[in-house]
């Protein structure tokens, strides 16, 4: 796959139990013990920022920094890996 | 795998908090919190300047409970959503380095920029709870994480040695309650339970469900479980380069 010296990102979600690493070239989230691959995504990632899904709903966040601005995209969770459903909302 | 919406900034975003109901977008000087289900702003939070993006927000529990740097130096708010209260922690007298907040929110350890101590507090009293000695000489903190069950805690930082501590955490709980006074006086200093020693790399570390593996994943995308049953050194269980696992 990439090459080491690519490796942009690597990070837990808050429970701990997956991990994400991602390259110049996209990312992989994974469970965390023991290690296995969840799900790989290609080309097309710049950075991943630190938490960016959660669990149980797994909503991915990517952004860029082009020239002085940042964009925040937001993915629909049931479009990546819906792991369950909230247990409860505050802000509902 | 599309794009529902896109939120744009003039500052470049330091770091994101997720929890299930709201999302807080860290920048340098301010943080927004927003609702996810509509994406309607909810807050907007002046810090002290803050290139790291340091931000905890709590993953569990009913409200959201967000700590950020106060713009008085060494000084961490926390903001209970539950009744909008803040609670001001006056961590070090200088900066603040690095923070992590357990995953109920309860707790939150802290280290300064020489990094020789890492301090926990309680977020609801602001009772100092425990010092963790790391080591005498200055170091940059990479990572805290607490165990689940809040009897370990482990830290890496750019001097190359994971430290584990063990709080006893959970044995001063009763009926989901903790008494922490009880603990902070037995357990107010203490140097670290257990070690592992690591290239000078950054690492960033969680501790596995089974009580006795830390898990590390340094910077260039390697994987390592160790053993921390023993006091004492950490056994070497597992290491994977995390970019050749199939």
């Amino acid at each position: 796959m990439e090459h080491l010296d690519d490796v942009r990102f690597v990070g837990f979600n808050q429970d701990h139990t997956c991990l994400a690493i991602g390259t110049a070239y996209g990312f992989r989230i994974m469970n965390t013990y023991p290690i296995i691959n969840y799900y790989s995504r290609g080309k097309g990632i710049n950075r991943l920022p630190r938490r960016f899904f959660d669990r149980p709903t797994a909503i991915p966040f990517e952004f860029g920094v082009p020239g002085r601005h940042s964009t925040l995209s937001v993915i629909p969770s049931n479009e990546t890996c819906d792991l369950g459903r909230p247990e409860n909302e505050y802000f509902g | 795998m599309s794009i529902s919406a896109e939120l744009r900034f003039s500052t470049p975003v330091m770091s994101l908090r997720l929890r299930r109901d709201i999302f807080s977008v860290v920048l340098e000087d301010q943080i927004y919190t927003y609702r996810k289900s509509d994406l309607i702003l909810n807050d907007i939070i002046p810090t002290l300047s803050n290139r790291k993006g340091l931000c905890c927000l709590n993953s569990t529990g009913t409200f959201p409970i967000l700590a950020y740097l106060e713009k008085d130096k060494g000084t961490i708010a926390v903001k209970f959503y539950q009744d909008d209260t803040i609670r001001l922690i006056k961590a070090f007298e200088i900066f603040v380095a690095y923070m992590e907040m357990n995953q109920d929110g309860s707790l939150l350890a802290c280290a300064s920029v020489t990094g020789k101590q890492i301090r926990v507090f309680s977020t609801e009293s602001k009772e100092l709870l425990y010092t963790l000695h790391r080591g005498i000489d200055k170091a940059v903190i990479h990572c805290i994480a607490f165990h689940p069950t809040l009897d370990f805690l482990a830290v890496t930082s750019d001097r190359g040695t994971i430290h584990v501590y063990r709080t006893g955490e959970s044995e001063g709980r009763k009926d989901g309650k903790s008494v922490k006074k009880m603990i902070a006086k037995y357990f107010v200093n203490q140097t670290s339970y257990a070690q592992f020693k690591l290239k000078n790399t950054r690492t960033i570390c969680c501790f596995a469900k089974d009580n006795s593996t830390v898990i590390l994943v340094t910077e260039e995308g390697e994987y390592l479980s160790i053993n921390y049953s023993e006091p004492g050194e950490c056994q070497l269980v597992e290491r994977y380069n995390l970019l050749e696992i199939n």
